[in-house]
């Protein structure tokens, strides 16, 4: 044996060669199942490159082996030589790739760990601005909600108060107001109000002047009373809240306001004070009545004695005669002003026909009123219930009226004598009305005081409609005056005065 | 791409390797130079294959058997790279005579007298005993990764089934 044989190392590198292709494909087959399984991973794909680059080791080195070979056994050996350097230089090629591949690779990996990076935490923005966003639109829904249900029960409280609620826009106009503002007012349809300017409500242009005037200087008004005009021109008292509504920069955008209406209770109010003072006056009056009845009894009485004493000396007699007829107006009047007091006479109470009633009053006056040219227009209720109370005094009440019309027209008119069942039974409208000049405003919350008048000395003594008053009180009734008439019926039949008598069935009895 | 880029520029130096007259406008390359390269090519490999090591064990990408066939292989892929420079580096200092033999492959020989870099060039030219085994891992942990890799999609699938 002269020296190491090289076969053996001839033999490895062929079958080395080969088996380093065969395996460098399985390699590269397995590497590229791994890319397709998952694609996203970058090991996998920088292996597959690997592997592909061991391929071209594995075929660049071993075709070199194998060729060499096959060359060198077939006798080529000088090709062999020409294609040793190449694909020595393939070797060193795939070598270079390999390791850049390598070095290159924990960049990569460098980097799409700060891309997966990012992405986690534009995946966790995402999800919690998803979450937000779920729970913005809950969120918006619940307040959404709670809105609706404020503004329902904004609207209910709005449109179904028994006030006027109203607002304006800056420009006085108003821009909404309820069911009921839209009802008081005599409208109906809101959309006949609203842009209507605000001072056409109110019945007179100095309460609005106040009213703004208050509004703009302190920012609200309370309590403020004024009438209304309604549609059909009578009017209604109301007593106004308003505040002025401001945006965020504090500069006014309108108003709002609520106004009540109180005419009902004005009435109210001026009857009671109205009583009171009846009350008062009364009392006094039956004092004096009282003291001043009994001297003038004594008067008269002497005055019919020396009448009777003193004959034929007429001048005297005639002066006697005078002072007789002037105390008896006295004692007319002390006995009305008892009447008027109500102590003076009990009550005799009965069942009344008020029908009867006018009738017989009328039969005492016609007489007189035909005389004048006065025509009565009768339009009584047929079935009128009967109701409790003193026929004497209720003859007075109508009889009263009668006398003031027939004086208030003097000659040619007419009046008019309604009667009708309360709606609901229980109780008597008795209306009496006249074609007279009707009653000024302003004496017309007075004409029920006692010894108010505007007639001549002698001819009225201002007690006939306090009497009245006391009498239909006592009755449990009410008394109201009208001029011009609220109710077209009676405007229709050329009444000026309307005076409204309501009795109930058993206002006296219970009261 | 840029791999596609880099086989087209390999051919085209073989090309101007091939045909020298052609070169003459390039700096000329010595013999030497192509065995440097090779050498230089043979520690990148080597020092990569370290590389890769050291980043996998400060950054593991996964456990498991798959892991640890690579990192067998990349440790066999090293020691064949030391094994090549060692083989090219005494191969490049025997004499041409170093190796005998009447021309016929299977009869030539390494004649005595044995000294250590003869003995040394011996060993290392069978490097294909560490090359081969470095495939042979760098195979299994690819099929392993795949098996996981396939293992893994299907309970992801069964999972959306139920
Ligand atoms: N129908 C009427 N039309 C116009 N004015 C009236 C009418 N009724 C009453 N008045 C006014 O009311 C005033 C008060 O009436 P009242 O009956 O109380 O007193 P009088 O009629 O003046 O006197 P008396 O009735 O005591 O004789 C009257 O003076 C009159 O001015
Ligand atoms: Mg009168």
């Amino acid at each position: 044996m002269n020296g190491l044989p090289l076969a053996p190392i001839y033999i490895v590198d062929f079958f080395g060669s080969g088996s380093m292709i065969v395996l460098s494909f399985i390699a590269l087959y397995y590497s590229f199942r791994l890319t397709q399984l998952e694609s996203k991973s970058v090991i996998w794909t920088y292996l597959f490159w690997l592997c592909l680059g061991m391929v071209a080791f594995a075929l660049s080195r071993g075709i070199g082996h194998i060729l060499r070979f096959v060359l060198i056994l077939a006798g080529h050996g000088e090709i062999w030589k020409t294609l040793a350097p190449i694909s020595g230089s393939l070797n060193t090629m795939t070598f270079v790739s390999i390791t850049t591949l390598t070095f290159y690779y924990p960049n990569i990996r460098l980097v799409m760990d700060r891309v997966r990076e990012d992405a986690r935490r534009l995946a966790s923005a995402h999800a919690s601005l998803k979450e937000l966003n779920q729970t913005l639109e809950r969120r918006v829904e619940e307040r959404t909600q709670a809105l609706r249900l404020s503004e329902e029960k904004f609207r209910h409280l709005f449109e179904n108060s028994k006030d006027v609620i109203f607002f304006c826009d800056a420009d006085r106009q108003i821009r909404d107001i309820n069911e009921s503002g839209v009802d008081l007012l005599g409208y109906t349809k809101k959309e006949d109000l609203i842009g209507r300017p605000l001072s056409e409500l109110f019945a007179e242009e100095i309460n609005y002047q106040q009213f703004q005037q208050r509004l703009c200087s302190q920012g609200h008004v309370k309590d403020f009373e004024a009438d209304f005009r309604r549609l059909d021109g009578s009017t209604l008292t109301f007593i106004i809240s308003a505040d002025t509504i401001r945006d965020e920069k504090g500069k006014t955008v309108g108003w709002e306001g609520i106004a009540k209406d109180i005419t009902r209770f004005k009435q109210v109010m001026t009857q009671l004070m109205q009583s009171e003072k009846m009350a008062s006056v009364g009392q006094l009056a039956a004092g004096v009545a009282h003291e001043i009845n009994t001297p003038l009894g004594i008067i008269l009485g002497y005055t019919q004695l020396l009448q009777e004493e003193i004959e034929g000396n007429e001048e005297v007699r005639e002066t006697l005669m005078i002072i007789e007829k002037q105390t008896k107006v006295c004692k007319r009047i002390v006995a009305d002003l008892l009447k008027f007091s109500r102590e003076s006479v009990k009550n005799v109470i009965s069942e009344i026909d008020v029908n009867q009633c006018l009738e017989e009053v009328l039969s005492v006056t016609e007489h007189s009123l035909n005389m004048d040219r006065i025509y009565v227009h009768r339009s009584f209720a047929e079935s009128l219930p009967k109701i409790m109370g003193d026929a004497g005094k209720l003859q007075q009440v109508f009889l009263n009226l009668v006398t003031n019309a027939h004086q208030a027209m003097e000659k040619d008119g007419i009046i008019g004598i309604w009667t009708r069942p309360f709606p609901d039974g229980k109780g008597v409208e008795v209306i009496v009305g006249d074609s007279g000049p009707g009653i000024p405003p302003e004496i017309r919350r007075k004409i029920f005081d006692p010894f108010f008048t505007t007639k001549g000395v002698g001819k009225g003594t201002g007690l006939g409609l306090s009497v009245t008053f006391g009498i239909v009180r006592d009755h449990g009734g009410t008394i109201e005056v009208e001029s011009p008439p609220s109710s077209q019926e009676f405007v229709s039949a050329g009444m000026e005065t309307v005076f409204i008598v309501r009795l109930p069935v058993r206002g006296l009895e219970g009261g | 791409m840029c791999q596609h880029g880099l086989y087209i520029s390999i051919l085209l130096i073989v090309l101007f390797v091939a045909t020298p007259g052609s070169a003459l406008a390039l700096q000329t390359h010595g013999p030497p130079e192509g065995l440097y390269i090779h050498q230089i090519a043979h520690v990148f490999f080597a020092i990569a294959m370290i590389t890769l090591l050291i980043f996998l064990r400060i950054q593991p990408i996964g456990e498991g058997r798959g892991w640890h066939y690579f990192r067998i292989s990349l440790v066999f892929f090293f020691l064949w790279n030391v094994n090549a420079f060692i083989a090219h580096t005494v191969e490049s200092q025997l004499p041409e005579e170093a190796i005998l033999g009447s021309g016929h492959l299977f009869s030539q020989y390494l004649p005595p007298p044995f000294t250590a870099k003869k003995v040394l060039y011996y060993i290392a030219k069978f490097d294909h005993l560490l090359c081969v085994p470095a495939m042979v891992f760098l195979v299994l942990a690819l099929k392993t990764f795949c098996r996981e890799a396939e293992r893994k999609r299907e309970d992801a699938s069964r999972d959306a089934v139920a």
